[in-house]
């Protein structure tokens, strides 16, 4: 029984793991391809062996208060799973940075005004010194 | 058979090879044009071989004094092919370091209101730019781990 108990609690842990920030990446996704914004996605990998280290996107669009209240509403859904937490809002300045370990990601919102910018990256291994 | 004494005497002197040129002149014009017993069959052609000068012997003899050449054509074109193919492969081979260098943005690209470019020469600037971004970032972020800890 105790063994069941924790296999269930490890199953939880997991999935919880895999669905973080989740909301956040469908948003992304369904952004994307929507022709009115700007998207930009950079791959950094170790010079040696090809593999990546680091993988980063900006999602950046004007006018859309409806989807910047929908990406807020992402990142608000993530508060309890994440590992670090920061938040400002300041009048019409809302800026949050949601940080997950293992993998390290660090997704942060900047809304302000019409304006949004949504900016992540996931941090797959530290770099060596040398490729920097 | 005793009409055919002296050619027999003839072909028995040839044989021995102490028949004159005239001798001989006279054997090939007998063998040439004479019904010759089917024993002889075998001498008619013998005699008219030496009559028209030995040819196969000549082109035997002037094959055998030509080099022949080692390898025909095809297999020499074969293995001209082979070293052509073994020369671009060391090329090749030489130069790949350099073709095969990693290209550390490799994958990244930039859709600007839906055009789509992953041109790195072109996009280089803003990649560096993001990256420089996002390593802020994640000093901050950790900054924010340590203080949750």
């Amino acid at each position: 029984m105790k063994r069941l108990l924790i296999f269930a609690v490890s199953l939880i842990v997991a999935i919880a793991e895999c669905s973080a920030q989740q909301s956040i990446d469908e948003l992304l996704n369904r952004e994307i391809d929507s022709g009115t914004t700007v998207f930009k996605m950079a791959v950094k990998r170790d010079p040696e062996t090809g593999e990546i280290i680091k993988r980063v996107k900006e999602f950046t669009t004007t006018g859309n208060k409806q989807l910047a209240k929908e990406f807020v509403e992402a990142f608000e859904s993530e508060r309890d799973n994440v590992d670090g937490w920061e938040e400002n809002r300041n009048g019409g300045v809302v800026q949050i940075t949601a940080v997950w370990v293992n993998p390290k990601r660090i997704y942060t919102i900047t809304v302000a005004g019409s304006a949004l910018s949504v900016f992540t990256q996931t941090i797959y291994r530290e770099e060596d010194k040398k490729s920097k | 058979m005793s009409k055919y004494r002296h050619i027999d005497s003839l072909v028995g002197k040839f044989l021995d090879g102490r028949t004159t040129n005239a001798e001989e002149q006279e054997l090939y014009r007998w063998f040439a044009t004479a019904d010759v017993p089917e024993e002889w069959v075998d001498l008619k052609a013998m005699f008219a071989w030496y009559r028209d000068g030995m040819p196969e012997m000549e082109s035997r003899v002037e094959s055998a004094s030509k080099p022949k050449p080692r390898f025909s054509l095809s297999l020499r074109r074969g293995v001209m092919a082979v070293a052509s193919a073994v020369a671009v492969l060391l090329v090749a081979i030489m130069l790949w370091p350099s073709s095969r260098e990693i290209d550390v943005y490799d994958g990244s690209y930039i859709i600007d209101q839906g055009s789509y470019c992953d041109n790195i020469e072109y996009i280089q600037e803003d990649i560096e730019s993001l990256l420089e971004r996002a390593d802020e970032l994640e000093r901050r972020s950790d900054q924010l781990l340590a203080l949750a800890d």
